[in-house]
């Protein structure tokens, strides 16, 4: 098992592993602190063996990534499709998923094109970044050429209720979802 | 001796216009002609709003009537409805479903776009430039531009007619300058007498909903105080009454800093509401809007607003529960 695992992460490093056993390997990384280090070991054994520089990758860069996701507002717009809440969950959770897969491969890349390009400078540094806010990150189920929708969701009554009271503008826009609050009846027309 | 007078009247006439090329409006001059000629014109036109992806056309009606002025909008497209300002009320009349909405708005003054009358007010959060003439529906305009002195506020610019100093259109734009929304004016016809008699509202019956309703200029009655805001923004309405389909009061206040306005409300949470019908905590964006949740102690508190998101999330963590209870 654990066997297995090592080989993945040194599949992984030298890029020989495929997508499947990658999600499969991030997944296990994400929530095995054992297997993570493991991952760091590997990386710096790799970049020792392969050059004189070190490239450290903080350890929390997944983490980071994800928290700026997590921190990214989500849009009500409305849906195309309406879907089951399981499936959304299950949706969301992959995105997020794969935000994370992408990041550390970024990471990666990174560290390879800085081993490749930096000769000189110093002998230990540390990489880390932050999610540019609004960036999609491609799923590795979206098709070449095509751009991922962003998460749109349905306005709910609540918040209607909201934009109702704060200005006139739900009356030009064109919402006919919302509830009034404030006075309301029938008419009848000639 | 006439001839010196004629002499005299165009050395005069000659003057004045090389003085008005050496001097002309500044960005401030001209936006309060633009609130004075909001006010006293008669004009009627074609207008579009691009708000949320959606675009909306609408006839537009301006009627100012011995000191009594009307604003009214007709859509072009499905829903079928007209809208009314008289003063501080919208009315919104549904033609299909013949539902008739009537909102107390003490706050605002146009549905194309709102300016405050002392622009100096708002020195210490906006900076005003000419920033070039366009035309804008075949009316030569200049371009106003509105750019805020932080980043809690967005950047915006109105297009206002030289010849009448009427708004013809209005643009806001996010921090990286990209357009949130915008209205303009497709055809613009000004009238010296009315376009229109000014509509009766007033006999649309219509079903009281003020039960309970406590409307203040001041915060003193809301359970929360905004403890922190930023420069320039002030509080400007308070109200106290149901939002919902129910008979939970909401408190609502409202900020403004002359152009961009947020609300804050607290709930007490309800138990029985469906849970597609709440907010779910935390950041949401609906074109130039965006709002934030977040639980306070046993309610829940909703700040929105035409402002970055880092706004709201400044002003929501300004909000503190007052010691007594609601």
């Amino acid at each position: 098992m654990y066997e297995e695992t090592n080989q993945n992460i040194s599949r992984l490093i030298d890029g020989e592993l495929g997508h499947d056993e990658t999600i499969d390997l991030l997944k296990k990384i994400q929530s095995d602190e054992v297997i993570k280090h493991k991952m760091c070991r590997y990386q710096a054994i790799s970049q020792a063996l392969k050059t004189d520089e070190f490239y450290q990758v903080r350890s929390d860069f997944s983490h980071k990534v994800f928290q700026e996701i997590q921190q990214e507002p989500a849009y009500f717009l409305p849906q195309l499709k309406p879907q089951q809440p399981s499936q959304v969950q299950d949706k969301q959770s992959k995105r997020k998923l794969f935000a994370v897969a992408a990041s550390t491969l970024v990471a990666a890349v990174l560290v390879g094109q800085s081993l490749r390009d930096d000769s000189s400078g110093n002998k230990y540094q540390t990489i880390t970044a932050m999610a540019v806010p609004g960036q999609q990150f491609p799923s590795s189920s979206s098709q070449p050429g095509k751009l991922k929708q962003p998460n749109h969701q349905p306005l709910n009554a609540e918040f209607n209720d909201y934009l109702q009271a704060h200005n006139s503008s739900v009356y030009t826009n064109g919402e006919v979802l919302f509830q009034p609050y404030a006075k309301v009846t029938a008419y009848g027309q000639k | 001796m006439s001839e010196l007078r004629i002499l005299f009247a165009i050395l005069f006439a000659a003057t004045g216009a090389v003085s008005a090329a050496e001097n002309p409006l500044t960005a401030k001059q001209i936006l309060q002609k633009m609130v004075k000629a909001m006010e006293v014109s008669n004009y009627q036109g074609t207008v579009v709003f691009l708000k949320n992806d959606k675009l909306e056309a609408m006839k537009y009606f301006h009627t100012s009537e011995k000191n009594q002025e009307q604003e009214r909008l007709v859509s072009l497209n499905s829903p079928q409805r007209e809208i009314i300002r008289n003063s501080d009320e919208v009315t919104c009349l549904y033609k299909l479903t013949r539902q008739v909405i009537v909102d107390h708005r003490p706050y605002e003054h146009s549905f194309i776009v709102d300016v405050p009358k002392n622009l100096d007010e708002l020195d210490t959060s906006y900076q005003f430039e000419v920033v070039g003439e366009e035309d804008v529906a075949m009316m030569p305009s200049y371009v106003i531009a509105i750019q805020p002195k932080d980043d809690f506020r967005y950047i915006r610019k109105i297009w206002i007619a030289k010849a009448q100093f009427l708004p013809m259109k209005a643009v806001v734009y996010d921090l990286s300058g990209a357009v949130l929304e915008q209205v303009v004016f497709t055809e613009i016809q000004v009238n010296k007498q009315p376009p229109s008699k000014i509509v009766e509202t007033a006999g649309v019956p219509t079903q009281s909903g003020g039960e309970g309703v406590v409307t203040s200029d001041s915060s003193g009655q809301a359970a929360f105080e905004v403890m922190a805001l930023p420069l320039g923004f002030k509080q400007i309405f308070f109200s106290r009454k149901p939002l919902h389909q129910s008979d939970q009061p909401v408190d609502h206040l409202l900020l403004s800093d002359g152009f961009a306005s947020v609300s804050v409300y607290l709930e007490s949470k309800k138990a029985d509401t469906a849970p597609d019908s709440r907010i779910p905590e935390g950041i949401h964006s609906v074109g130039a809007i965006n709002s934030l949740s977040r639980s306070l102690a046993d309610s829940q508190l909703t700040v929105l607003g035409e402002v970055p998101a880092a706004t709201v999330k400044y002003i929501s963590e300004g909000v503190k529960l007052r010691n007594s209870a609601p």
